[in-house]
């Protein structure tokens, strides 16, 4: 039985576009947002006029239901009503059907991404930059360290297990990515933004493969798994660390 | 040195003020939207009238029925999460337990929580079928527990953990049941632990869209991928 999903999956042309899209997604859209919530964070608790209302609005989106985030986005990048092609228009200059197009496709998602989870990742990261000690960073500018030094030298290994912690929640999070490809493109144009959670409904419930589906489910979970594992090991380990 | 100070001090500002820009253009958008005639739109004209006729399409639709549903389900969700979890994480935390076992259900619950909810709807979907509960909101909610109680019973295990051990000790010298110090003592101290679990709980059924869209098929969902106007205001579909 197994080995007919095997010859199945040898015969599939969607596998290797999806595989490859899920993690042309993850490894790009997980590092940029670790770095913007990251300079976002740090420059947002040095920054206190209006500090409540940046940091309202910075983590607005992650409020937000992924349903909701594909419907509004969808519209942004419309052809005809979306801003960002009327505001080209302005300039006469004619915008790309952003979601119609195979190569703008996954880009335009994976922005629509790092719109969504860098509020995330800026939460975790404001409340680790919030917690750090502040004697430290004053006895290293008493010693004449300057900003950059403080923050290279003294913040970043000091955020280094929340970073880490941030990263892995990302990395395991950005694979479930559904509802926004769901309602931007549904995978198209052709396979270009095709990805492991989205085929994996559409072999159940387009195609009706149900055994299929079930086999790249379970292959799926055990990939992730991995991940799943490694984190929980280092959570229990930072834990213990910390209790010692 | 001070001028070099206030430069960076602009600096900050101008990249925090780009960000929350980016952050609320889409959403100052789909606002403005929401206010201005179809035509209009397509015209690409900024300024044009505006109009409250989108809001009154969008409640002459079975919006209102929708957004019941969600409600009801999610409300549902939450109290069935939030009891049962109380329940398992008081157990977990009060009860000895052999550190297998212990170790061993909480890895789970955690290890569920975190893969992508694709995993379980197969089988989730061929259950439902199986016993009659598919295209039911009932079918929704059940899908919804399988996500929040784990959620929910990990963070209250935090909250019962927290409990100081002396009043439970108190209550039992008293004779008090098991029972009776988990609904007098632990519950009443936890409180404002479940109130959070419970919104959390409330806020992920709220937002769960995969699920309530493999275990129904009414055509409503249908409305909602069309891109028309009415969804950017009504963007929440539920069963």
């Amino acid at each position: 039985m197994g080995l007919k999903h095997l010859h199945e999956m040898l015969a599939d042309p969607v596998i290797p576009a999806a595989g490859l899209n899920t993690l042309y997604f993850v490894l790009f859209v997980v590092p940029v947002e670790t770095f913007l919530g990251l300079a976002l964070a740090i420059v947002a608790s040095k920054t206190h006029r209006g500090s409540r209302l940046y940091r309202t609005l910075l983590m607005l989106p992650a409020l937000l239901p992924g349903v909701a985030i594909g419907a509004i986005w969808r519209l942004m990048y419309d052809y005809n009503m979306g801003l960002i092609d009327q505001v080209l228009a302005l300039f006469h200059i004619s915008g790309p059907t952003w979601l119609a197009d195979p190569h703008l496709a996954l880009p335009a998602i994976m922005m629509v991404d790092i719109w969504h989870w860098t509020a995330f990742l800026f939460l975790i990261f404001l409340a680790g930059v919030e917690g750090l000690p502040a004697e430290t960073s004053g006895a290293a500018r008493v010693d004449g360290a300057n900003e950059f030094q403080i923050i290279a030298h003294i913040w970043l290994p000091a955020l280094w297990p929340t970073i880490l912690t941030g990263v892995m929640l990302r990395l395991i999070d950005a694979v479930r990515v559904f509802e926004e490809i769901y309602l931007m493109t549904s995978g198209g144009p052709e396979t270009s933004t095709q990805v492991a959670s989205l085929y994996i409904y559409q072999v159940y419930f387009t195609q009706f493969r149900t055994g299929y589906g079930g086999f790249w489910a379970l292959i799926l979970a055990l990939i992730l798994s991995i991940f799943v594992v490694f984190y929980l090991l280092m959570n229990n380990r930072q834990l213990r660390e910390a209790n010692r | 040195m001070s001028a070099r100070l206030h430069l960076s001090a602009v600096l900050r500002h101008l990249l925090l003020i780009v960000f929350c820009v980016f952050t609320v253009i889409p959403l100052a958008y789909v606002v403005s939207l929401s206010f201005r005639y179809f035509r209009d739109i397509i015209a690409g004209s900024f300024v044009s009238p505006l109009t409250l006729s989108n809001y009154a399409d969008l409640f002459q639709s079975n919006f209102l029925r929708l957004l019941l549903n969600s409600l009801v389900t999610a409300a549902e969700t939450t109290v069935i999460s939030v009891l049962n979890g109380a329940l398992a994480a008081y157990a977990l935390a009060r009860f000895v337990w052999p550190a297998p076992w212990r170790n061993g259900v909480m890895g789970w619950m955690l290890f569920v929580r975190m893969l992508p909810p694709i995993i379980f709807v197969g089988p989730l979907y061929l259950l439902a079928r199986n016993i009659g509960i598919y295209n039911s909101p009932l079918g929704v909610m059940l899908g919804h527990v399988v996500i929040d109680l784990p959620f929910a019973t990990l963070l209250l295990l935090n909250f019962f953990a927290d409990v100081p051990k002396e009043l439970e000790e108190a209550a039992a010298i008293d004779r008090a049941s098991n029972a009776t110090i988990f609904f007098r003592v632990a519950l009443p101290i936890t409180w404002s632990g479940i109130a959070a679990t419970g919104m959390l709980a409330f806020v992920v059924s709220w937002n769960e869209f995969l699920y309530a869209l493999v275990l129904t098929s009414t055509p409503r969902f249908r409305q909602l991928r069309s891109s028309s106007l009415r969804n950017a205001t009504s963007s929440k579909g539920s069963p």
